[in-house]
């Protein structure tokens, strides 16, 4: 008679795919159909956490390859946390690796980092202060900052959000360097992305220096009235929390 | 706990597992919820929208929580990253109690998220048995194992299904989560009598019931979680019900999940089944934040 860790070993060695289910059915002595439904199981919960998480990506690969994606990285990345959607944050690091072969475009690793970090932050587990009980701007604590090698979110926001839209055959975009910002915004916890251009670059060192909005507009050459509306626009996107005013003297 | 404290648990009535896609229209129909069951892996690692839903709901209703990751029937260590991120929940959400299932959901720290199934050993009780004593006993509130719903049958087993499930509980000193439609789907892909099985389990333990639904495929019945609850279920719920007393009773919906107005019409199936044996017997402790009173059978 099988041990408990050796009844354990053999079916995970079918559940893993290192073991043939006919093979793995025989030494435990159950049916393979039934044992199959386990097998089929396992990884469909990997693929569909990931369907769920990379929408983008999966359009643009096209059915068939993400398919056969999705299933090379269950396959190749055994899931080490028992919370699922954790499993799929090594996606875009897996891609990474098999771009050039197999004509996966470079663009979508980054693209799989940002829908990643859509994630992330959503649900990051900080408490976002309301900015109606703030004296002082302060940085949103959900902000995550993402520099890439493509501009995603230009890419993002031109296609408008419509995943439907997207196919393999949509074009890639050019190589360019972009500093992605995702935050989560207070009291509708709906999760904001911005390219991070001069203005909202300014608006965080301002924030982050804790200088003046006109000693930091002196220090980068900036006009008082356009760093003033970079702080505004930083706040009313919910980059920043709390009274512009309180940075104005 | 004590072997004899499962019968003395509250009685919460009738509940539906916390969703996210009930999230905005919950409000308007949480008084046809008399408590709520939550899926503890997904709010443990979270906040936003979901811990803060999550924070009104237990404030606003009775709330146990219930887990698929414990892999109580692994050989691998307990997973203290997830027990610790489980007593964090458990402080956060005072539960009235916490479950999870009678299997294995990892090994070798790969995880399946999904149940798979034991061995019916002298080995298995052993082991689970020492595991669930160990959870419990760090944990401030009880805990209850479920009956999982299981298509493989080991070569290997040395005892019935009853027979395991009885002795995990009994040497574990824990509670029993009673899953009705397992009994059922059980029942008839392993050609058991699903009341033999019941009137073999004891009864005593039973601090809480699922209903759910299931998928027929030729072959095999499927616990999927996705359909409305099926007479021959509804059946053995009384069956049970008519030999326990009060439980409290849980609609299990994780796959095309309805509307929460059908949640709530499915649930009021239930609610009459259930007051057709036990006539009206309101439910303790509706407000969350209360002590439930005790309700002995
Ligand atoms: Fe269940």
């Amino acid at each position: 008679m099988a041990t408990l860790r050796e009844i354990q070993a053999l079916v995970h060695g079918v559940l893993r795919r290192e073991t043939a289910l006919d093979a793995g059915a025989l030494a435990l002595g159950v049916r393979a159909d039934r044992l199959g439904i386990y097998r089929g199981f396992v990884a469909q919960h990997v693929t569909g956490i990931l369907a769920k998480l990379y929408p983008t990506v999966r359009a643009l690969v096209g059915e068939a390859a993400w398919d056969e994606l999705a299933l090379a990285f269950f396959r190749e990345v055994p899931a080490r946390s028992w919370e699922l959607n954790a499993c799929a944050e090594p996606f875009a690091a897996w891609l990474d690796g098999r771009v050039g072969d197999g004509g996966l475009h470079p663009f979508l690793v980054p693209l799989a980092q940002v829908e990643w970090e859509q994630f992330a932050v959503a649900l990051a587990p900080v408490e976002i202060p309301d900015p109606a009980g703030l004296d002082r701007l302060v940085l949103n604590p959900t902000t995550s900052a993402l520099a890439l090698p493509y501009p995603v979110v230009r890419f993002l926001v031109d296609r408008g959000d419509d995943v439907a839209a997207l196919s393999p055959a949509t074009p890639m975009p050019d190589p360019g360097d972009e500093v992605a910002l995702l935050f989560r915004r207070h009291g509708t916890h709906h999760v904001g992305y911005h390219q991070a251009g001069d203005d909202l670059l300014f608006a965080l060192k301002v924030v982050a220096e804790g200088v003046p909005l006109v000693a930091a507009a002196d220090l980068a050459r900036v006009p008082v009235a356009r760093g003033e509306a970079a702080l505004r626009r930083a706040v009313a996107i919910g980059l920043l929390l709390g009274p512009v005013e309180s940075a104005l003297g | 706990m004590t072997a004899t404290a499962f019968d003395e648990l509250p009685f919460l009535g009738y509940g539906i597992g916390l969703r996210r896609t009930h999230f905005d229209t919950l409000p308007a129909w949480l008084e046809r919820f008399d408590f709520f069951e939550v899926l503890s892996e997904n709010f443990m690692a979270f906040g936003g929208r979901p811990r803060e839903v999550l924070r009104r709901v237990a404030a606003a209703r009775p709330v146990v929580l219930h887990g698929v990751s414990l892999s109580i029937g692994s050989v691998d260590p307990l997973d203290e990253s997830y027990l610790d991120a489980l007593s964090g929940l458990i402080d956060e959400v005072k539960p009235r109690w916490f479950s999870d299932h009678l299997c294995l959901s990892s090994f070798e720290e790969v995880d399946y998220h999904d149940l798979v199934p034991l061995p019916f050993t002298e080995e298995a009780v052993a082991h689970v048995a020492e595991r669930v004593r160990a959870v419990a006993g760090r944990a401030p509130v009880p805990f209850l194992l479920e009956n999982p719903s299981y298509y493989i049958a080991y070569r290997d087993s040395e005892m019935s299904e009853a027979e395991f499930l009885r002795e995990v509980v009994t040497r574990a000193d824990c509670g029993l989560l009673l899953d009705v439609n397992n009994v059922y789907v059980n029942a008839e892909n392993h050609g058991y009598d699903a009341r033999a099985f019941i009137d073999a389990l004891p009864l005593e333990r039973v601090a809480q019931l699922h209903m759910a639904g299931h998928l027929v495929l030729p072959d095999v019945i499927i616990d999927t979680h996705g359909a409305p609850v099926v007479p021959a279920v509804m059946d053995l719920f009384r069956y049970v019900l008519e030999r326990t007393g009060p439980v409290s009773t849980l609609l299990e919906w994780d796959h095309d999940i309805p509307p929460i107005d059908v949640m709530a019409r499915e649930l009021d199936a239930i609610r009459t089944a259930g007051r057709e044996v036990l006539g009206d017997v309101a439910p303790d402790g509706v407000v969350g934040g209360e002590e439930a009173t005790t309700w002995r059978r």
